[in-house]
C-alpha cells in the first residue's frame, strides 16, 4: 500500500512539474540545483524512471543555461568595469565554479544540452575549445577549462577522438558472455575500472592498494588511445567447433561432417538442400544440453552454471553429453509446415565427448614457462613504472597523483567529476572523460614508459596466445549415436566417430569415421530373387578444414570451409517410399567448400556450401549441388539476457 | 602491514608478509607473480601461503615517515579462462594487524594487476 501511495505522490509531483516544464521552470540556479540533486537522489518508482530522467535533462539543461548566462554577465563585468583585485579574483573564482559546474552537467548529460525553451547561446568567444597545433606545444589544461560540448559516449577502443556509437558495459557482458574473444582488451578493462569505481563508496579512482586494479586499467586505456594497437583494439575470434545444425545424413543438411562441440543449451537450425540424398528436403534440428537446459529452466546465468558444474565429477560428465531431434517438415498432412509431430520425428541422436584434449590443467608446463617469462618480465615492467609515473608515492598522507602535469589536471577533474556522480552515471562519466584524455600532450617521460608497458604487453598476449593455441589445438574425440527414423524405408542407426584438431593458426580440422547400420535385418518380398540384405549398411570417412576470418566486433565472425567425404554402400538404396532400388551399392565421393555468414550479435548463421559427388544414393550421374540454412544457438540470446 | 588515508601501507622492517591466493571464479591455469621493488619476484605457487620479507635495506623509494623507506609490491593475476576467472587473497603480516583481503576479478585476456606501496619503518 505505502508503495503505491508514493507512487501516486511522485506522479502527481512528476506531472506537475512536466506541465510546468512545458515552458521555462523559472527557477533560480540555487533552486534548479536543489531540485536536480532530489531528483537524482529520490528512491524513483520503476515506472516513473523515464518520466523523471526527462524531466531531469530539462532542469539540467535549464540550470546549464542560466549558468552560461550568468558567466556571460560576469566577463562583461570584469571587462567592463575597473575591479578591486579582491572583487575581480572573487568574479574570477565565481566564473570558474560556473564552468566546473558546466563540464560537471555537460558529462552527466552526454549529447547537446537541449532545453524545453531554446537557450541563449553564448558568444563563440566567451570560450575556447582546447587546440592542438601539431607545430607548437599544446596549451596546459586547466581544470576549469571549458571543453566542446560533450559528446555521446565514445568507444576507448575508438583509439581517436573519432565519435562512434559505443556499447555499454552491460551490453560487452552480454556479448562476452557469448564468445569472449568478441570484446576488445581496452573495453574489457575500461569496464572492469568502471566497476571497481562503482563499488567504491567515493567512487574514486585508486591508483594503488590491495583490489584496485585502476593503475594498469588507466594504462591500457591510455596506450589504446594514444597509439591504438591492433592487441588491445580488436576483439579476437569466435568458436568453430559447435554443430548446431543435422548431422549430414540427414535429408537436408549443409555439412558434410560432424563436429564436436555442441550448444551449452540449445540450438536450432533449419537447413534445406541434401548432401548424399537424392531427395531434398527441410529438417529441423534441436540440439541441446541436458544440463545447460536444466540450469536454463532453473534461471540460471550460463557463466555461473558453467563455473558450478566444473566442481561436480557428474555434472562435467553430463556437460559431454549432448542430444539432438530432427523433424523432417515434408512428412506429415502438411508437407513443408513444422508441426514437431512423431511422424516429422527423423532422427533422435545422442553424443558423448570422450576425449578432450582442451582442457587447459593439461598445459600446466608451457603455462609455467609463460608465467617464468612473458608474465614476470610483464610484472616487472609494471613495478617499475609505478615511481616513475606516480607522484606522491614517498608519502603516507597526500593523495597518489600523476607525475605528468596535463595527466594530473584530467586526472584531477575526472575524479571530481566522479566525487558528483551517482553509480549509474559513473560508466557514462568515465566514458566522456576518457574521450577528453590528453594522449597528444603527454610528457616524454610518460611517453617513453607507456612505450615500454605497450611493448611488454604485446609480448605478454603473444605468450598467452601460444598457451591457448596450443590448448586449442588439442584433440577433441566425440562419439555420436543417431537413431533415423525412416517414413517407409528400414529404419537404420549410426555411430560416427569424430575427431577434431587445431594443426595450426586459428584453423580447425575434423574428422568423421561412421558406420550405419538397420535396426532390423530388411526383408525380401516373397518370390525375389535378389540377394538377402547384410545388417551393414554403409560406412564413410570424411574430413573438413575450418577457416575463420573477419572481425567479430565489425561483421561478425565468418568461416570458410572444405571438406570431403568418401562413403561406401554396402547394400542397395531405399527410396522413400521404401522401396529397394537395384545396382545401387558402390562408392560415393562428395568434395564440398562453403561459407558460413553470421548475423553480428543475434546467434544467427547462414551456412552456404557447394558441393561436388560422383554420384547420390540412388542416382548414378554426376551431381553439383548448393546447400544454404540457417542457424539459432540460444546460448546467444540467453548470454544477453541472463549472463550471471 | 596497515593501511595509510592515502591507501598505501606501513610496515615494520623484517615484517613477513604471507600471501594466501586462491582461485575462486571460472576454472583457469593458477598463475600470480609477484615483484617487490628492490626485492624478489617470481611466480607464486599455488597452494601454501606464499612469504615475502620486507627489508628496509632494499628498498629504494623515499618516505615522510622518517628513516622509513618505501617499496611497490606489484602482484599480476593471470587467466586461461576466457572469462569470469576471479583470485581472492589475504595478506597478513604483523599478527596485530588486520589482515588485508581484496579480490582480482578477470577482465578480458590481459591480467589483473595490483600494486602496493609500502612503507617499511
Amino acid at each position: 500500500m505505502k508503495p503505491k501511495l508514493t507512487s501516486i505522490i511522485v506522479s502527481l509531483a512528476l506531472i506537475g512539474t512536466m506541465v510546468v516544464s512545458a515552458q521555462q521552470s523559472g527557477l533560480s540556479i540555487s533552486q534548479l540545483r536543489t531540485e536536480i540533486q532530489k531528483r537524482e537522489t529520490l528512491d524513483i518508482p520503476e515506472d516513473l524512471r523515464e518520466t523523471n530522467n526527462r524531466r531531469l535533462r530539462d532542469l539540467r539543461a535549464e540550470l546549464h543555461t542560466l549558468l552560461e548566462q550568468e558567466i556571460r554577465k560576469l566577463v562583461d563585468y570584469k571587462n567592463n568595469l575597473s575591479l578591486e583585485p579582491g572583487e575581480a579574483k572573487k568574479v574570477e573564482d565565481t566564473i570558474q565554479t560556473y564552468k566546473a559546474e558546466l563540464v560537471k552537467l555537460e558529462a552527466l548529460q552526454p549529447g547537446p544540452m537541449l532545453a524545453t525553451t531554446a537557450p541563449t547561446s553564448l558568444p563563440a568567444s566567451t570560450f575556447v575549445a582546447p587546440t592542438v597545433n601539431p607545430t607548437s606545444a599544446p596549451p596546459a589544461r586547466s581544470p576549469a577549462a571549458i571543453p566542446t560540448p560533450t559528446p555521446a559516449p565514445v568507444s576507448a577502443s575508438a583509439g581517436t577522438n573519432t565519435q562512434t556509437t559505443q556499447k555499454s558495459c552491460a551490453d560487452l557482458d552480454a556479448l562476452s558472455d557469448r564468445n569472449a574473444k568478441a570484446v576488445s582488451q581496452v573495453d574489457y578493462k575500461l569496464c572492469d575500472l568502471a566497476n571497481a569505481i562503482k563499488q567504491r563508496a567515493n567512487r574514486q579512482v585508486k591508483l594503488t592498494g590491495a583490489g584496485a586494479p585502476d593503475y594498469f586499467d588507466l594504462l591500457v586505456i591510455l596506450i589504446a588511445k594514444r597509439s591504438t594497437p591492433t592487441f588491445l583494439l580488436e576483439a579476437e575470434e569466435a568458436r568453430v567447433d559447435k554443430q548446431v545444425g543435422s548431422t549430414p545424413a540427414s535429408s537436408g543438411s549443409t555439412s558434410l561432417v560432424v563436429k564436436g562441440g555442441a550448444p551449452a543449451i540449445l540450438g536450432f537450425a533449419t537447413e534445406n538442400g541434401a548432401l548424399t540424398q537424392s531427395t531434398s528436403g527441410t529438417t529441423v534440428t534441436f540440439r541441446g544440453n541436458p544440463l545447460g537446459i536444466f540450469h536454463a529452466l532453473h534461471n540460471d546465468g550460463l557463466v555461473s552454471s558453467f563455473i558450478e558444474d566444473e566442481n561436480d565429477l557428474m555434472t562435467r560428465l553430463l556437460r559431454k553429453t549432448s542430444f539432438a531431434f530432427s523433424f523432417d517438415t515434408d512428412r506429415g498432412p502438411q508437407p513443408g509446415v513444422f508441426t514437431a509431430s512423431k511422424q516429422q520425428l527423423s532422427s533422435v541422436s545422442a553424443r558423448f565427448e570422450f576425449i578432450n584434449k582442451r582442457r587447459p590443467s593439461l598445459y600446466t608446463k608451457e603455462w609455467n614457462d609463460f608465467l617464468q617469462k612473458q608474465a614476470q618480465q610483464f610484472t616487472d615492467t609494471i613495478n617499475n613504472s609505478v615511481s616513475v609515473l606516480i607522484a606522491n608515492t614517498e608519502s603516507t598522507v597526500n593523495p597518489l597523483e600523476w607525475r605528468d602535469p596535463v595527466l594530473q589536471t584530467w586526472y584531477a577533474e575526472t575524479q571530481t567529476l566522479l566525487a558528483a556522480a551517482t553509480t549509474d552515471q559513473v560508466e557514462s562519466v568515465l566514458r566522456s572523460q576518457i574521450d577528453k584524455l590528453p594522449v597528444t600532450e603527454l610528457s616524454p617521460q610518460t611517453v617513453t614508459q607507456l612505450n615500454g608497458i605497450e611493448n611488454s604487453i604485446g609480448v605478454y598476449l603473444q605468450g598467452r596466445d601460444s598457451v591457448l593455441d596450443k590448448i586449442a589445438k588439442g584433440t577433441l574425440v566425440t562419439l555420436d549415436f543417431t537413431n533415423k527414423r525412416e517414413a517407409n524405408a528400414p529404419d537404420t542407426s549410426n555411430f560416427t566417430f569424430i575427431a577434431e584438431k587445431g594443426p595450426g593458426g586459428r584453423t580447425d580440422f575434423t574428422f568423421n569415421g561412421s558406420l550405419t547400420f538397420f535396426n532390423k535385418k530388411p526383408t525380401l518380398l516373397p518370390g525375389s530373387t535378389a540377394k538377402p540384405v547384410g545388417r551393414i549398411r554403409e560406412f564413410s570417412f570424411s574430413g573438413q578444414f575450418d577457416i575463420p576470418f573477419g572481425s567479430v566486433r565489425e561483421a561478425g565472425q565468418f568461416v570458410l570451409w572444405g571438406s570431403g567425404k568418401y562413403q561406401r554402400l554396402m547394400e542397395d538404396s531405399f527410396t522413400q517410399a521404401g522401396t529397394m532400388v537395384p545396382n545401387t551399392k558402390g562408392d560415393i565421393a562428395v568434395g564440398q567448400f562453403g561459407l558460413r555468414i553470421p548475423i553480428k550479435g543475434l546467434g544467427i548463421k547462414f551456412p552456404i556450401s557447394v558441393s561436388f559427388a560422383n554420384r547420390t544414393e540412388l542416382i548414378k550421374e554426376k551431381t553439383v549441388r548448393a546447400n544454404f540454412g540457417f542457424t539459432f544457438d540460444l546460448d546467444t540470446i540467453f548470454a544477453k539476457f541472463k549472463p550471471f | 602491514m596497515k593501511e595509510t588515508p592515502n591507501g598505501a601501507y606501513i610496515a615494520k622492517d623484517g615484517e613477513v608478509l604471507s600471501l594466501d591466493i586462491r582461485s575462486t571464479g571460472a576454472s583457469t591455469l593458477f598463475g600470480v607473480n609477484y615483484r617487490l621493488k628492490g626485492g624478489g619476484g617470481s611466480p607464486i605457487p599455488e597452494g601454501s601461503p606464499f612469504a615475502i620479507t620486507l627489508k628496509k635495506s632494499e628498498a629504494t623509494g623515499g618516505s615522510d615517515i622518517p628513516n622509513a623507506k618505501s617499496t611497490v609490491l606489484s602482484l599480476t593475476f593471470n587467466y586461461t579462462s576466457p572469462k569470469g576467472g576471479k583470485y581472492h587473497y589475504t595478506i597478513t603480516g604483523d599478527p596485530a594487524d588486520p589482515p588485508i583481503n581484496a579480490d582480482a576479478p578477470q577482465a578480458g585476456a590481459l591480467p589483473t594487476e595490483h600494486n602496493l606501496i609500502i612503507h617499511i619503518v
